[in-house]
């Protein structure tokens, strides 16, 4: 379900530009929508939280790390 | 031909210089020309010393961060989110590769390799996967792995400057004597106006050459005839410091140079002068002074501005002077001072390239094989001499 995020490059444009903004909301909602699958989820929430950060972006910082960290996948 | 010495003729060499100014000879050849006493200066006259790597001002707002090789050492110069400047070395913890290639406002400071992430404290962000999959801890990284190595830095005059062995002095503590001398200017805002107020000299030369010239006045009727139209040898006086043990053992950052009585250049036909630094003693309307701050920051003081020049050593024969002006008071950043500006930096960079053909005259008298390090005019080369001396005294410990 979350490859539906993906699936019109929209992903790969925003990591080719440089748009960590876009990529960091992107990946967030795949983690979200994986909630079924705890290591897709904490995967995709690994890279918002990256992409995130590049951002300067702290709602989606802190969501991705929240969800992390109660996975326990993040200090 | 090589102009390397034995371990034994290199300490004798270096003994000589360390004497009395009028006995005492300069540098041997090779402190000039070969590879290896360049390669061991790093460590023990640069990594020991308070040493400048860049200018505050190319750190223009919070985490903004510089890339910076000196004597082959990537650094990151970076201003944190409390506005601090930091250096670090320019590498990952992980597997070494180097952080940032150009410079610019980041967010976190990523690694471009498998995305280690550090904030401006130099503190780890996250370590993506490093657990497996999806999972970011790693009991291993976290014990052992501190974040980025940080490096003692400190600003001065606008210089960033760092103790790359971490064994100096507190930078307060190891010039002290400086930071009294010129405590009117010390802590004073500095406005650097741009590209119009900096200029860049790359010179055949080795760094030390560049230092001992700028010591001594002793050149300024020669070589500098525009200068000595209004300031003359005799209006000038010697600036002397050397290298003192201090009370916790270690030994304070030396410096020497000279100062003039009478500086007081036209810059503008009507009269015009640029406003001066606050509370300044009436002795600065007149007087003007240089310093070189051991081992490779030359600093220059006046009522209305101040200069920095930080050579980078690129080679036994090689250097890069980085020179940058700072005004006292930012109004002079303004359109209505461009001219007046462009005048004072075009006057510094006609004075500094007049010294050009001198340092590499130098370096290329040092590969005659006969030439013995030189002597001194204790009149004259006497700050010159304690370059040499405190230079000598680095290498022989």
């Amino acid at each position: 379900m979350y490859d539906l995020c993906f699936s019109d490059g929209v992903l790969f444009t925003a990591l080719e530009g440089g748009d960590h903004q876009t990529a960091a909301q992107l990946y967030m909602q795949a983690a979200e929508l994986a909630d079924r699958e705890p290591d897709a989820a904490a995967f995709y929430a690994t890279h918002a939280f990256v992409h995130a950060l590049q951002a300067g972006d702290f709602t989606i910082e802190q969501q991705s790390g929240g969800l992390l960290r109660r996975m326990g996948r993040l200090r | 031909m090589t102009q390397m010495l034995s371990l034994e003729e290199r300490r004798n060499a270096l003994t000589r210089v360390v004497g009395d100014v009028d006995v005492a000879m300069g540098l041997p050849n090779e402190a000039y020309l070969e590879a290896d006493y360049f390669a061991e200066e790093k460590k023990k006259v640069f990594g020991a010393s308070w040493a400048g790597v860049g200018f505050a001002k190319d750190l223009p707002e919070a985490l903004w961060v510089q890339p910076v090789d000196f004597l082959g050492e990537p650094l990151i110069l970076v201003r944190d989110g409390q506005d601090q400047v930091r250096v670090f070395y320019n590498v990952c913890r992980h597997r070494g590769m180097k952080l940032v290639e150009e410079p610019g406002k980041m967010n976190v400071i990523r690694c471009p390799y498998h995305s280690w992430s550090y904030d401006h404290g130099g503190d780890l962000k996250i370590t993506p996967h490093a657990g497996g999959p999806g999972n970011n801890i790693c009991g291993r990284l976290e014990k052992d792995v501190t974040g980025l190595i940080e490096v003692r830095s400190h600003v001065f005059m606008g210089v960033i400057f760092v103790n790359l062995d971490g064994q100096a002095p507190a930078f307060e503590e190891a010039n002290a004597t400086l930071i009294a001398r010129w405590q009117e200017f010390v802590g004073q805002p500095l406005t650097h106006t741009g590209a119009d107020s900096g200029f860049k000299l790359n010179l055949a030369t080795n760094w030390k050459l560049a230092v001992e010239n700028y010591c001594e006045s002793y050149h300024l009727p020669w070589v500098h005839p525009s200068l000595n139209s209004y300031s003359r040898l005799e209006d000038h006086y010697h600036i002397m410091q050397n290298a003192q043990p201090l009370a916790s053992g270690a030994v304070s950052q030396g410096f020497s140079g000279q100062g003039t009585l009478v500086y007081s250049p036209m810059l503008a036909e009507d009269g015009r002068r640029f406003p001066t630094f606050d509370d300044l003693d009436a002795k600065w309307d007149k007087q003007a002074e240089y310093v070189a701050l051991y081992p490779n920051v030359l600093l220059g003081v006046h009522k209305d501005h101040s200069f920095a020049i930080i050579i980078e050593p690129k080679g036994p024969n090689q250097s890069v002077e980085h020179i940058e002006i700072f005004y006292a008071k930012s109004d002079v950043a303004g359109d209505d001072w461009r001219t007046m500006r462009a005048k004072n930096t075009a006057m510094w960079q006609q004075v500094f390239e007049e010294d050009v053909f001198v340092v590499e005259g130098m370096q290329k008298g040092r590969s005659a094989s006969g030439f013995d390090g030189g002597v001194f005019a204790p009149a004259m080369d006497a700050p010159t001499h304690l370059f040499h001396q405190w230079a000598a005294s680095k290498m022989l410990a």
